[in-house]
């Protein structure tokens, strides 16, 4: 008898596993979109219920009164600061225009169309750093976008259904970004970790670089638009006999509690396979 | 048949509290919960049946759903996991608290070790050598204390489902 719901099973189990092969292989050759795109219209409006419910209970507890007014003064401080460095940069902008025209040059504008998106959810796994947005193709949302908040780079767009999308977080380790660092104008790398933190490497060893330092997207490669900041310098580990340098960087978006996030709907990611040279055969 | 029943009407629900929640409740990203599995492996400890194990099928589908990563990953990972507290529930002394450790220890263990398998298999860029192993022991911790605390609900309520009436 048990010998018989043993083996009953474990037939069971190699059928799921099956399944469950076929599912991933289907996955993996990017065949399962309608499939995915039907579950997410089913959870969706579920999640979407579900995060308004707990939201107010557990994420953004109400602030105290006392905690609100020294908030209120910290803001306007910063606003007015804000606002005389706005007209010294509109100042910088309008000399910046007006020789870019004398030179006949083409600038790079960082100016971009924005769609606005709520954070419904993160993956299930805490292994994987990604967060699930109420906003799908049907909002106008692609693969590979650039998600910011007001803060700074968040990650891109990793999938995307007609309801929802996955954005991939920057401190995910499968993220490699091609960043500046602002005040040496170094160029580097900057990869998650599996421990959620950023690492910033092929930093030139001449390069001079301290913690504080502002960590930007450099545009190379042609992924990510130019000049997005994305972190701060915490740490440098710089040895004679390395080749390059490290820096730990601090994200300057809290990562771990982003509720809205921005999409960059005007920026094209650019294709360079075809600008890379394959080998001619030699009997050519 | 209710068990597969109340699998589709209260799997999913966990599995979006998992996603919206408890990423918000894991003190600092400190004791991450995983309340599918938990939950899976707890009502195959508790319901040893064929049936539980669609569970498993069940529970992975919605965290593929809900994931970043290759769909099929969490349903291997889960069957694996299930079929081990699948197989120990049909023991005699699966009450036992030190069965349902070891069964919570081992299936949070296999679980988490073939989905990081998986993940490699399919291109993930995965650091074996440094991978967050405090992460996973603290995972475990709470997984298995989470699993002994809802056990006797569980078990209740298979009790109940499965509970026929006999005609005299």
């Amino acid at each position: 008898m048990y010998r018989n719901k043993l083996q009953t099973n474990v037939i069971l189990s190699a059928t799921i596993i099956a399944i469950g092969i076929l599912l991933l292989s289907l996955s993996y050759s990017q065949s399962l979109s309608k499939f995915k795109g039907a579950i997410s219209r089913i959870m969706t409006p579920l999640q979407v219920n579900i995060y308004s419910l707990v939201e107010p209970l557990f994420i953004n507890q109400p602030i105290a009164p006392e905690e609100l007014v020294n908030l209120n003064a910290t803001l306007t401080a910063e606003t007015a600061l804000l606002r005389s460095e706005n007209i010294r940069l509109s100042e910088a902008v309008y000399e910046r225009d007006m020789l870019a025209a004398l030179l006949n040059y083409t600038k790079l504008d960082n100016v971009h169309t924005y769609i606005s998106a709520n954070v419904i959810g993160k993956d299930t796994s805490s292994f994987l750093q990604y967060v699930i947005i109420d906003i799908g193709t049907t909002g106008g949302v692609q693969r590979d976008m650039p998600v910011v908040t007001d803060a700074g780079l968040v990650g891109i767009i990793n999938e995307a259904t007609p309801r929802a999308s996955k954005v991939l977080l920057v401190n995910s380790d499968q993220m490699a970004v091609n960043v500046r660092i602002q005040n040496s104008r170094a160029d580097g790398v900057l990869f998650g970790q599996a421990s959620k933190d950023l690492r910033l490497r092929y930093i030139a060893l001449d390069a001079t670089i301290s913690a504080g330092d502002l960590v930007v997207t450099s545009g190379l490669g042609g992924s990510l638009p130019a000049n997005i900041p994305v972190g701060a310098i915490a740490s440098v580990r710089s040895r004679a006999y390395d080749v390059f340098q490290e820096a730990e960087v601090l994200p300057l978006a809290n990562l771990d509690k982003i509720e809205i996030v921005m999409i960059i709907t005007d920026f094209t990611a650019t294709e360079l396979n075809p600008l890379i040279s394959t080998p001619v055969p030699d009997d050519l | 048949m209710r068990n597969i029943i109340l699998g589709l009407l209260v799997i999913p629900l966990l599995a979006i509290f998992q996603s919206t929640l408890l990423p918000y409740l894991n003190f600092h990203g400190k004791f991450n919960l995983d309340l599918v599995l938990v939950l899976v492996l707890s009502w195959n400890l508790a319901y040893p049946d064929s049936e539980s194990l669609l569970w498993a099928l069940l529970g992975g589908l919605m965290l593929d759903a809900l994931s970043g990563a290759h769909m099929g990953i969490n349903i291997i990972s889960l069957t694996v996991a299930s079929l081990i507290a699948n197989l120990a529930g049909a023991r005699v002394w699966s009450t036992h608290i030190i069965l349902r450790i070891s069964v919570g220890i081992a299936g949070t263990t296999i679980y988490y070790l073939v989905y990081f398998l998986l993940l490699t298999i399919t291109g993930w860029r995965t650091d074996w050598a440094n991978l967050p192993i405090e992460n996973f022991v603290r995972s475990i911790i709470i997984n298995v204390f989470v699993m002994i605390l809802i056990l006797p609900s569980v078990r209740w309520l298979a009790v109940k489902i499965t509970q026929r009436t006999i005609d005299i």
